[in-house]
């Protein structure tokens, strides 16, 4: 037993000090980036007809004019021009030899160049984000991954959109309700769609390329619930990030955005919005730092917007993600129309995200949960309950989640009795569900910087590659020789008719 | 399967535990609120260990499956024992019975 964790030791010291010359070029690697925007600093605005990017550094500042004249245009970097590819079509595509944006004829329909050092991403649906227009994509490579349900993903899911001309189809973005979604891209990739809005970065020139994880959790609609699926489409990663400078962000947009989209309640009866009454909504929203929404939209099915002061928020904090209770009271509504989504803003910047997320993050969806009507405006101990009886972990019933649904407050003696029933729980759990796995986040003590610690074996296994593969491989067969010794030996044990005593302290 | 009924088993005995408790607990809570916000802090704090434990598998480095096989055979190593003995107990009785 000493030799096998002398090797195990052995293999964990070799992988570290791997680990710590790969640590050693990253750095070198962002230096070089920052190099390579040559102090340059842009902005782009679009404004209806015409899109202005502006290039700014110490001494000057240049502005560059672009027409739009399609429906959709898109602003890209190209080996230090700035590019603008326009198209009457929804897509764009990557032309194989050259990696450039082209339309539908494979025309690489830019208006100008400019030779800029730097580079900067950027696209813009010229009827803005809430249009018919289905799907936007682009530039570089990715990887999709969907999982083949549950919360785990398997390697027989990946979806390799590498080496294909068209980067990724609309089936692509159809994303299932009850499936998650895991998004991988390098060297300046990034897509919009309509409704949802997903913006990735990227320094885009740095070599080897920067590489980014988004988790993207479609909802497990709850049974009864139908949602409404805004122009027949099952895209439900309404959210986006963008690690550009402050400019771009406030063009984007300067709220962090959930819709919650749905035409009927929990029952499958359609939802009408009364006057004078109150509503709360509960959902779940996946993400480490999920700050208080700060106000809501209600759209109708005639397709008014409505605007709806929050009364209140009741946050539910758990780790990876965060269930809100929201309450808003029903003003001014319309009468014979029905509720067809509500919006919920967050009036953070992205930049509250991307401080605090270094590295791959997850970030996205809720869970819807239930919509429920109040006379008057509901207690915090009344939300309490009402989370409390749909019970905490709707979104994964799993195994032994009957009884969580009656927990009685555990604030008291019985804390210290089951502490070692909950470990073993926790433990039992991870054991069926170890993919479960979210970075630690640490702040440090006096500061408001955190340090963040990724998962591990997703990090060495992508540092490493195939040496990783080999290290798991020697070590599996190790420990699964020694399991296996242990299942015969206990079962030999058993076989002794005579012994039948139970030892408590094997226990 | 096995991790299945354990974890039933461990959701059971720790709901019965909650609820034989829940008048002591109603009693500290009321008339020892100190007691409370200490009992509070430890939860906590277990609470952010039981939080952990996925992060503290995945820096073991080995693989999921791995991990489950594992998990598999801790519960089997634990529990076979105390199921033989009481199958054998359980038979015993039914010998006698016959008898």
């Amino acid at each position: 037993m000493k030799k096998i964790y002398f090797i195990l030791f052995s293999f964990l010291s070799l992988f570290i000090s791997i680990l710590f010359i790969n640590n050693v070029n990253a750095m070198t690697d962002e230096i070089n980036n920052d190099y390579q925007w040559g102090g340059y600093s842009y902005t782009i605005e679009y404004d209806n007809d015409t899109v202005e990017i502006k290039a700014i550094n110490n001494n000057s500042s240049t502005t560059y004019v672009y027409p739009i004249t399609k429906k959709n245009f898109a602003v890209y970097w190209w080996s230090n021009y700035i590019r603008v590819v326009q198209t009457d079509e929804d897509y764009f595509y990557i032309n194989s030899s050259n990696q450039r944006w082209v339309d539908s004829n494979g025309v690489d329909d830019f208006r100008n160049t400019t030779n800029l050092s730097g580079g900067v991403l950027y696209m813009q649906q010229t009827n803005g984000f809430d249009t018919n227009v289905s799907t936007f994509s682009a530039s570089g490579f990715m990887q999709g991954y969907q999982s083949s349900g549950g919360q785990a993903f398997t390697t027989t899911d990946v979806l390799d959109y590498s080496t294909n001309t068209v980067l990724y189809d609309t089936n692509f973005t159809r994303f299932t309700p009850g499936y998650n979604y895991l998004f991988k891209w390098q060297d300046g990739m990034y897509f919009i769609n309509s409704t949802n809005i997903i913006i990735a970065n990227v320094n885009a020139n740095v070599t080897p390329a920067y590489s980014k994880t988004i988790y993207c959790y479609a909802p497990s609609v709850p049974p009864g619930v139908t949602v409404n699926r805004p122009f027949d489409d099952n895209r439900y990663c309404n959210f986006y990030y963008s690690d550009f400078d402050n400019t771009m962000e406030n063009n984007l947009s300067s709220s962090f955005i959930y819709q919650l989209q749905f035409d009927n309640d929990k029952d499958g009866e359609t939802i009408k919005l009364e006057n004078n009454k109150y509503y709360s909504v509960m959902y779940r929203v996946m993400g480490v730092i999920n700050p208080l929404p700060s106000n809501i939209q209600v759209e109708y099915s005639d397709t008014s917007i409505y605007g709806y002061n929050l009364v209140d928020v009741l946050p539910h904090y758990a780790g990876s993600y965060t269930d809100y209770q929201l309450v808003f009271k029903a003003e001014n509504v319309p009468s014979n129309v029905n509720l067809k989504n509500i919006t919920i803003f967050n009036n953070q910047p992205l930049s509250y995200y991307t401080s605090s997320i270094d590295d791959d993050f997850s970030l996205g969806i809720y869970y819807y949960y239930k919509f429920t009507t109040y006379d008057t405006e509901p207690s915090s101990s009344d939300l309490e309950d009402e989370y409390r009886n749909l019970g905490l972990d709707i979104g994964s019933d799993g195994d032994g989640a009957f009884f969580n649904r009656f927990t009685l407050n555990s604030h008291g003696l019985s804390t210290f009795i089951t502490i070692p029933l909950r470990l073993l729980r926790s433990f039992v759990s991870t054991g069926s569900n170890a993919d479960a796995c979210t970075p630690l986040t640490i702040p440090f003590p006096h500061t408001n910087s955190t340090i963040t610690i990724p998962c591990m074996r997703e990090y060495l296994s992508n540092a490493l590659g195939n040496l990783f593969t080999i290290f798991q491989f020697i070590v599996s067969g190790l420990i699964c020789y020694r399991v296996g010794i242990g299942y015969f030996r206990t079962i030999k044990e058993l076989q002794n008719p005579s012994d039948d005593k139970i030892e408590v302290v094997d226990l | 399967m096995i991790s299945a009924i354990v974890n039933i088993v461990v959701s059971f005995v720790i709901f019965c535990c909650n609820l034989i408790l829940a008048p002591i607990d109603l009693l500290i809570n009321n008339y020892l609120p100190n007691l409370t916000d200490i009992f509070t802090y430890v939860d906590n704090f277990i609470n952010m260990i039981i939080d952990n434990v996925p992060f503290a598998l995945n820096l073991t480095l080995l693989p999921t499956w791995l991990i489950v096989v594992i998990v598999d055979y801790l519960i089997f190593k634990f529990t076979i024992k105390p199921i033989v003995s009481i199958v054998k107990i359980a038979m015993k009785w039914f010998d006698r019975l016959k008898l």
